[in-house]
């Protein structure tokens, strides 16, 4: 193990990263809303489809964020790289998050176009999986002990491997839930209300990302100093 | 303080612009019935599954509850990363200030 004096200062928060996330906010907040709002409405489900335009980016983020999870996860497993583990932890937060957005969107959604809450089709069915078990990959480093995070790496690789089937379950079985084809054959008016739409959620995926990045990296920096100080009998173990 | 004060002016952004927006809009697709043909037959559009839906159920609050929970939840995320970020900041800064100032010696 190399050891270096690395006793720098902790850096400052990301002055950057904040303006950033506050200027996508407010693109968010302002002009998405006004585009959404212009365009043409659905002739079946009427005003509540406008809710698609926020729920399908959570959803496609939600699976980025698992995919993410999933293949730094082996990376951490199979090469021990910590910076792997940094990303992989960083994403499984992300995709518990958007999941929860589009766990939530959907059954208001649902409620208005399909007249239940919730249906136990097998799109629904995986979603929530996946949500579960990033929820489980989290709790399995926060309590799982000394191997926690190796259980977890190990968890994110099924929820990675769910992604896929996620996204062919409506094409592959007979389910309430619209198909894939859906984003390809939007009607004209709709596609910039959407496409920035995306655009904005995924510059949101992206800056938070890179706030939890840094925390993680901050952490990382935090544990090199304290068993500097250790060595250096300047705290107790 | 400062991250405190951002959150409650986006939260505030968003149920001052996006409720009422949302909630008129509602409104007047809901008050605009479709119109009878020559026998005074108005169609009915829903598809064959839709036959549990509540039509006085209001879209215009699902859409802005849907929209808002969203953006609740990515500025929570951020309020919660920054609070356990500042006193990882702070334990840093007392370690740093601690440890004497050497030159860097490697062991390997």
């Amino acid at each position: 193990m190399s050891m270096t004096n690395t006793h720098v200062p902790a850096k400052p928060a990301a002055l950057s990263s904040l303006w950033l996330m506050i200027a996508v906010t407010a693109l968010g907040m302002l002009v998405v809303p006004q585009l959404i709002l212009r365009a043409p409405t659905e002739p079946t489900m009427g005003f509540v489809y406008n809710i698609f335009y926020f729920h399908v980016p959570c959803a496609w983020l939600a699976m980025l964020g698992a995919f993410t999870c999933g293949i730094s996860s082996a990376v951490y497993l199979f090469k021990n790289s910590e910076k792997a583990d940094q990303y992989a932890v960083a994403a499984a937060e992300l995709t518990v998050l958007f999941g929860l957005c589009m766990i939530v969107s959907g059954p208001l959604w649902a409620r208005k176009s399909w007249g239940v809450w919730w249906q136990w089709d097998v799109r629904l069915t995986t979603t929530l999986l996946l949500w579960i078990i990033f929820i489980a990959y989290l709790f399995a480093r926060r309590y799982g002990g000394p191997g926690g995070r190796r259980l977890a790496a190990g968890l994110a690789l099924f929820g990675a491997a769910d992604v896929p089937m996620i996204y062919i379950s409506v094409s592959l079985w007979r389910t309430i839930h619209p198909k894939t084809s859906v984003v390809p054959s939007l009607p004209a008016g709709m596609r910039p209300a959407f496409y920035l739409s995306l655009c904005t959620f995924t510059v949101l995926f992206v800056v938070l990302m890179q706030m939890r990045l840094r925390l993680e990296q901050a952490r990382a920096r935090y544990v090199a100093l304290h068993l500097q100080a250790q060595d250096a009998d300047l705290v107790d173990d | 303080m400062k991250r405190l004060l951002l959150l409650c002016l986006c939260l505030s952004g968003v149920f001052a612009f996006v409720l009422p927006v949302a909630s008129s809009h509602a409104d007047v697709a809901a008050t605009s019935p479709p119109a009878a043909d020559s026998e005074g037959f108005v169609p009915d559009r829903r598809p064959a599954n839709m036959g549990n839906v509540e039509e006085g159920l209001p879209a215009g609050p699902l859409v802005a509850a849907a929209y808002g929970f969203i953006w609740v939840a990515a500025l929570v995320f951020v309020g919660l990363a920054a609070r356990r970020a500042s006193p990882l900041e702070i334990d840093m800064a007392q370690l740093a200030e601690r440890l004497p100032p050497v030159a860097g010696s490697r062991v390997s």
